[in-house]
């Protein structure tokens, strides 16, 4: 794995895996979940990484502006500049990769941010983890995740429409999530691993009939710190790809 | 974007390709370094991000930080032929001989939970090491923590008689039996998450005699403490559990009870920073 920073001021984080044994001339993009959610999946998708690198795929993972690695702070970034961040970080890893085919890789509320690459760039396969499609159903769940905090935490929380999972949000967040409904997402090859308890399955099933449902709880409007192993996703994710 | 006021640098170090952070001052940087290890299993960046704050706030104040996954943590490999003790002191080793090369000659460790145990470890067989800050640490049950316990114990008991009775005369009985099946749901979904204790090898290990060892030798210790870590309830109670025969003239110990064990709370954060930029200023001064 080879960590390195690129876009504009090299703000973004990238950690990039490059194909071993036989190359596949293929290449993976991972678009992991904003917030709190992409500390808790950040050891599954680095797994998910190492074995498409394992089995000849080049891959990147990346944090977006303002979240994990990157710079910046989430209070100033705005699902906009998310969006863009996927299509940054996609430019980027075709340029390091030369691969002329490319999987996506998204997780939860990236499978929306991502219409705007599946629009402009050439992507031939998509794979999506629990996505959620809508910003209404996603802004549900962190609410709900907020109402599940002890009173004494939530009492401590200084404005309920800017503090999600532990992150200050942008002024513009609850408004642009509510204003960011279903989308499409123009790629031939579409199909979503879901796990235990996935909500949206009807949202869902208007953008891809290759669903495969896995026996694990992610407990994704949890607002905790454990980390998510979840053994079976990760094999069903790798699996679609090998 | 704002412009950035630190410099960033990823890092691979060593053979087994150790996977860092360095955050550095834009302008000279001080001898000292500040290293940050992870919170139980968590990437580098910490619970809430929080330990790329604290390198962003330590490196305003002039230190060269490192954020550090450790071997089998986060980005790192892991080293299967070593102990995690002695994984542990070579993964320092190794951040320290980074950190030497931009002129750091001394440390300081930061870690919670676990890693504030391994900071201690650390501290304990490396000399360079001369100050500690240390979340939510080892700390044993003294006597008058079990009186606190007992009392706080005892108080939410009361409140919960009082607050039941009240609940089923405004639910009726109905209403009650519902909320009992909900209460029910809530607690069987709770109980399938990871305990504190999961993460932690710490019972086998002497560390009252490392925080003696490390206090002797001068290291300077902040100990911050969360209102909930089951086995810390009152301020106090570090120094007590240390007892009168160890030197405790430089340790520190800070109780933010209104905070969570992993800091889930934006302001609570705030608090901690300052807790930490005020004890870095006060104990280690340009």
């Amino acid at each position: 794995m080879e960590p390195f920073y690129f876009g504009a001021n090299n703000t973004l984080f990238g950690a990039y895996h490059m194909a071993e044994g036989m190359p596949r001339r293929h290449a993976v993009l991972i678009a992991g979940p904003l917030l709190n959610e992409g500390i808790r999946a950040h050891f599954a998708l680095r797994q998910v990484a190492n074995r498409c690198a394992a089995a000849g795929y080049d891959v990147l993972r990346f944090d977006y502006t303002g979240l994990g690695n990157s710079r910046g702070s989430s209070a100033d970034s705005s699902l906009e500049d998310w969006s863009a961040d996927i299509v940054v970080a996609a430019g980027e890893l075709a340029r390091i990769s030369g691969s002329p085919t490319r999987t996506l890789i998204t997780t939860r509320f990236a499978s929306n941010l991502a219409a705007g690459l599946t629009k402009t760039t050439q992507i031939d396969r998509l794979v999506m983890w629990d996505p959620v499609l809508e910003g209404g159903h996603w802004l549900e769940m962190l609410r709900e995740g907020q109402e599940k905090l002890p009173a004494r935490l939530l009492n401590l929380i200084e404005d309920q429409d800017r503090e999600f999972m532990g992150h200050i949000t942008s002024a513009t967040f609850v408004a642009g999530l509510e204003a960011r409904l279903a989308v499409s997402l123009d790629v031939d090859s579409r199909s979503a691993v879901i796990s235990r308890g996935y909500r949206h399955l009807g949202t869902l099933e208007a953008v891809t009939d290759d669903i495969q449902q896995v026996d694990a709880d992610c407990r994704w409007q949890a607002n905790t710190s454990d980390v998510l192993y979840p053994v079976d996703i990760i094999n069903a994710i790798c699996a679609r790809l090998m | 974007m704002r412009p950035p006021d630190v410099n960033v640098t990823p890092l691979l170090l060593g053979e087994t390709g150790l996977f860092g952070i360095r955050t550095s001052p834009p302008d000279q940087s001080c001898s000292l370094g500040f290293i940050l290890l992870n919170a139980g299993m968590l990437p580098s960046v910490g619970p809430f991000r929080m330990n790329v704050e604290l390198a962003d706030a330590m490196s305003r104040l002039g230190t060269t930080a490192l954020r550090l996954d450790q071997s089998g943590k986060g980005e790192s490999p892991v080293r299967p032929e070593l102990t995690p003790a002695d994984a542990a002191l070579l993964d320092y080793d190794e951040a320290f001989a980074n950190l030497r090369r931009c002129g750091v000659e001394k440390t300081i460790i930061a870690g919670l939970c676990s890693g504030a145990v391994d900071a201690l470890q650390i501290a304990a067989a490396r000399e360079s090491v001369v100050g500690l800050v240390l979340l939510d640490g080892y700390v044993e049950q003294t006597l008058r923590w079990h009186l606190h316990h007992r009392a706080s114990r005892a108080a939410l008991q009361t409140r919960r008689i009082f607050s039941r009775a009240s609940n089923a005369i405004s639910m009726g009985p109905r209403g009650a039996i519902e909320h009992m099946k909900r209460k029910r749901e809530a607690d069987s979904i709770d109980s399938e998450a990871p305990i504190l204790t999961d993460y932690r090898d710490w019972e086998t290990l002497d560390l009252r005699f490392s925080y003696a060892q490390v206090l002797g030798r001068g290291v300077k210790i902040l100990s911050v403490f969360s209102g909930t870590f089951p086995p810390y309830n009152h301020h106090g109670q570090m120094a007590s559990f240390l007892g009168s025969d160890t030197d405790t003239h430089n340790l520190t110990e800070v109780f933010l009870q209104r905070a969570d064990h992993t800091y889930t709370n934006t302001l609570c954060r705030r608090h901690l920073l300052e807790t930490v930029c005020g004890w870095f200023s006060r104990e280690f001064p340009k």
